[in-house]
């Protein structure tokens, strides 16, 4: 079965993610909006185009916006984090084939400790190869610019794998020989390539992300573009882990 | 002088992430010849009064660039235009604001200027002066008295003040009224390893403040002499230079003024002269590394110098130059002199970066930041350009209205900072950008404002240099900015013609001499009238009028802030005629309640509300201010209030308001919080215009960084 089937066969894992997503989001960003519009109390400013000063002079008075707004970017950056291990349990078992709610459920929590392992053996590989990165930007910018791509979207692939190993062939996820295991598998070019193009793809879905907000401040069409790509992030990120079980199930057994 | 706003942190971000956006360089590069008069024609410049010569100087100086060092001899021919017999002269000797911690600059500055961080090695500079005596004075000198005799040729002895950065020599003899005198200095400059404007980095030297000047005889027989101290600069005379200076054959040299001749090298070295006329300062720039890059203005010779690194920019610069050029001649008058001079320091040199001196200055370097940031709509186009422009405009705002920048800094720096943004406008259009970022931008008064809180209510406009404390840190939004707004507010006020032609009037009338804040306001006073009645419907019909002298002192010598606030805006029952009123015959009759005496105010037609707006005065600054009404039917109505009192209730019987805006055309710069100038009646409110966006920023942000939820 193909990635993208593996996920097209799962609308309603894609819809619950991506709605949690919008969901937790929209609550992050709501103390942001409450501070403001107590800070504003009954004034509105005039003209749009001129948000950021309003903004400014408005922070000034009232620092609790900015420490508001610093909060909302830590506690996002820090849920998708936490949200990353405790969903991949949930999340590889649906898209190996059907599975219950409850199964699901149980796959989460059961693999909630090994997830997480994973993912930290994966941010140490990924300094490591940063580190190797930046090292051969003193040779050529270029070098840098291709071994960091290349170092990020096979970690990433890495923990997929070894993610993907332990919840559905049962490896021992907190052992470091999994996580060994897998970066040997994701070198090979052909996953390496597939996973590595949706993990660009999702690099790029964020950076548009990032391009709509700022390029549509105040704008009524800039959100719901957001959230679109938001969505659309989420399909991305299911179809690169969908590669990682392919990869795993193509596999022969012992 | 650019002095650095290191504390608008988030403006300052804005700028250190901005990408630059530049549009195609003006032409630059062609040689071109060097004029053979130090002045323009007087048909291009007008008329230079004659009187203003009060100071000559002919120096002849060597650099030894290995010591960092200057060896010259300073004959300066001073004449008595005053009333009175002068027995001493007071000599500045800026250099000894380096010479060591204890100095009233240095005890000031602490180690650092504008960032940048004094060195260990070459820390101190200083001027020593070696020998002094009277000389033969040239016979034109003397205007009242050509035949007399003068004081005798001889050595005078001199002594250096409390502070070694003045000095005064002492006359064996008075010098008349019209009389003059030629004192001859020797002198050595050590140059310090630069930090602040002067001085050498490796083979850069740049040679600011350098030699012995006299300080300035005022109208009623003292003298003026300041001790240099952080922020006091300088105050000197007009007079002709004539300057000799040695160097390496290497050094590529630029100058104030224009170069008259070059001796053949000899042995490894050179002679330069220089001709500067009807200035007040002389300096000059050498590195072996300078490339010179000319272009002309009209008949004026500009020239650039800078290394190669730095030569991607120097279109810009020139373009920069040439609008400032453009306006200030037109605004201001016809720029006098035949050459400018701009000089690049290098990146080890940035404490000698963004310093005027007559047609000469020093300008800063354009950011340039990664390109991929322009995908995010950041731009920025002022950076170094600024700092040329604001430079250049130092030629005319202390070049030729050479007013006391230790007395009044306000007059140069903040009159200049107003003529840099009325040139910026003539440049870029008005209300112009300066930042951008994706669908917003920050224009040049957004900046303004955004300095214009905290610090800048801490010392008047109007304050001397040694005021403002470097601790404190307000010197640049008070001097600069704060000088700005004030000046352009009022322009906004009475409107842009008429300040425009008081402020001609000022700079015409007070070229090459050395005008105080006084004359300032006297010739606003002369040219707009004392009391100026403004366009457009005032309270209760009556016509508003703006009191210059009051607003001039509120602005100048008071810490007051311009803040107005809507207090209310809101729609009430109109008074009905419900009760008991006597009838013809004297009973008492009850008038009834109208019938939809319980209905909501949104369900009322117009004609039975009475819209009420509140205008509160929240600073102590008194000054007129626009209120601008929207009302049910989307009219809208305007009126101006004195702003005298605290507040004022503006009503409108039989009108529904929706929303009241205060200073709906943005005219108070003044004014930093503006938060509070717009305001919905409750019946008509609708959302404020920054949670929204503010808070789908935020969403975006936590959706990108939750990336999908990171899978």
């Amino acid at each position: 079965m193909s990635a993208l089937r593996r996920v097209l066969r799962a609308p309603w894992l894609w819809l619950t993610l991506g709605a949690l997503q919008l969901a937790l989001a929209a609550g992050l960003a709501a103390p942001l909006r409450a501070v403001l519009r107590v800070s504003m109390g009954p004034f509105t400013i005039g003209d749009e185009g001129h948000v950021l000063a309003a903004l400014l002079e408005l922070a000034t008075e009232h620092p609790a916006i900015v420490a508001t707004f610093a909060t909302t970017l830590a506690a996002s950056a820090l849920l998708g984090l936490l949200l990353s291990p405790l969903l991949a349990g949930a999340v590889l078992v649906r898209l190996a084939g059907p599975a219950s709610v409850g199964e699901q459920a149980r796959a989460a929590f059961t693999h909630f400790p090994a997830a997480l392992v994973i993912g930290l053996y994966g941010l140490l590989l990924r300094l490591l190869l940063a580190l190797v990165a930046v090292a051969l930007g003193s040779l050529h910018p270029i070098l840098q610019i291709v071994a960091l791509v290349a170092s990020l979207t096979l970690s990433t692939l890495a923990v997929d794998l070894a993610r993907a190993r332990t919840v559905l062939d049962g490896a021992r996820g907190l052992h470091p020989r999994t996580f060994l295991r897998a970066i040997a598998t994701a070198s090979q070019p052909a996953l390496w390539l597939r996973s590595g193009l949706l993990t660009a793809l999702q690099w790029a879905v964020t950076l548009a992300i990032l391009l709509a907000a700022v390029h549509g401040i105040g704008s009524a069409w800039s959100p719901w573009l957001v959230r679109g790509l938001a969505l659309l992030g989420t399909f991305v990120a299911l179809w690169r882990i969908a590669v990682a079980v392919d990869g795993v199930q193509a596999r022969p057994r012992p | 002088m650019v002095v650095a706003v290191t504390r608008r942190t988030a403006f300052a971000s804005l700028l250190a992430v901005a990408a630059c956006v530049a549009p195609p360089s003006a032409e630059t590069g062609t040689p071109v010849p060097e004029p053979t008069q130090a002045l323009r024609p007087v048909e291009l410049r007008g008329a230079v009064p004659s009187q203003a010569r009060i100071a000559d100087y002919e120096i002849d100086a060597q650099l030894d660039a290995e010591q960092h060092q200057v060896r010259g001899t300073a004959r300066i021919t001073w004449r008595n235009r005053s009333s009175r017999a002068v027995d001493s002269l007071p000599l500045h000797l800026y250099m000894n604001g380096f010479r060591a911690e204890d100095t009233a600059w240095m005890l000031e500055a602490r180690g650092s200027h504008r960032g940048v961080r004094q060195s260990d090695a070459g820390r101190y500079g200083y001027i020593d002066l070696r020998a002094a005596r009277l000389v033969e004075r040239p016979r034109e000198a003397d205007l009242q008295n050509p035949e007399g005799a003068g004081l005798p040729p001889g050595p005078v002895t001199w002594k250096e003040g409390d502070d070694p950065s003045i000095a005064s020599v002492t006359l064996p003899a008075a010098v008349q009224p019209g009389d003059s005198v030629a004192l001859e200095l020797e002198f050595v400059t050590q140059l310090p390893e630069v930090f602040a404007r002067t001085g050498y980095a490796d083979d850069f030297h740049m040679l600011g403040q350098w030699f012995p000047k006299l300080g300035v005889l005022q109208p009623d027989g003292t003298w003026r002499t300041h001790v240099f101290t952080l922020n006091s600069e300088f105050y000197a005379d007009f007079g002709n230079y004539e300057v000799h200076l040695d160097v390496p054959e290497a050094m590529v040299v630029g100058a104030s003024g224009i170069l008259v001749a070059a001796d053949p090298p000899s042995e490894g070295r050179k002679r330069l002269h220089y001709r500067a006329e009807m200035v007040h300062d002389f300096a000059w720039a050498a590195d072996p590394d300078f490339i010179v890059l000319d272009a002309q203005w009209r008949d004026v010779r500009i020239r650039q110098l800078m290394h190669r690194a730095q030569q991607a920019d120097a279109g810009r610069h020139l373009e920069a130059l040439t609008a400032a050029l453009e306006s200030m001649d037109t605004r201001f008058g016809a720029y006098p002199w035949s050459t400018i001079t701009v000089v690049h320091p290098p990146e080890a040199a940035k404490g000698a970066q963004g310093m005027e001196y007559p047609t000469f200055f020093t300008t800063s370097e354009i950011l340039h930041t990664p390109a991929w940031l322009g995908l995010f709509g950041f731009a920025e186009r002022f950076s170094g350009v600024f700092t040329t422009v604001h430079e250049f405009g130092h030629q005319y705002f202390q070049g030729m209205l050479a007013s006391d920048e230790a007395m009044q800094p306000w007059l140069d720096e903040g009159l200049n900072t107003t003529s840099n943004m009325l040139a910026l406008n003539d440049w870029h259009g008005e209300d112009t950008w300066f930042a951008r970022i994706g669908n917003q931008v920050v224009s040049i008064d957004d900046f303004v404002r955004g300095t214009l809180d905290g610090e800048s209510q801490l010392d008047p406009v109007d304050s001397r240099a040694e005021t403002y404390r470097a601790v404190v840190g307000d010197y640049g939004d008070v001097v600069y900015r704060k000088t700005g707004a004030l000046m352009l507010s009022l322009r906004r006020i009475v409107g842009a013609d008429r300040f425009d032609a008081a402020f001609k009037a000022y700079a015409l009338d007070w070229r090459f001499r050395l005008p105080t804040g006084d004359d300032m306001v006297a010739t606003f006073l002369r040219e707009l009238g004392p009391n100026i009645t403004l366009a457009g419907d005032g309270v209760d019909d009556q016509p508003v009028v703006l009191d210059l002298a009051d607003y001039f002192e509120q602005a100048l010598h008071t810490v007051h802030q311009v803040d107005f606030g809507l207090d209310q805006v809101k729609n009430q029952r109109r008074a009905g005629t419900a009760g008991y009123h006597r009838d013809e015959h004297g009973a008492l009759t009850l008038q009834p309640l109208p019938e939809d005496d319980e209905r909501p105010l949104a369900e009322l037609a117009d004609d039975a509300l009475e819209g009420v707006v509140v205008v509160r005065r929240i600073g102590e600054f008194r000054v007129p201010v626009e209120v601008e009404v929207e009302f049910g039917d989307r009219t809208r109505e305007r009126r101006t209030w004195s702003g005298r009192d605290r507040y004022h209730i503006f009503t409108w019987p039989g009108r529904r308001v929706r929303s009241a805006r205060i200073d709906p055309d943005n005219k108070l710069l003044l004014e930093a919080r503006r938060i509070d100038n717009h305001r919905d009646a409750p019946d008509s409110a609708r959302p404020n215009g920054l949670s929204r966006p503010v808070g789908d920023l935020g969403e975006a942000t936590a959706l990108a960084l939750l990336g999908g939820l990171t899978l």
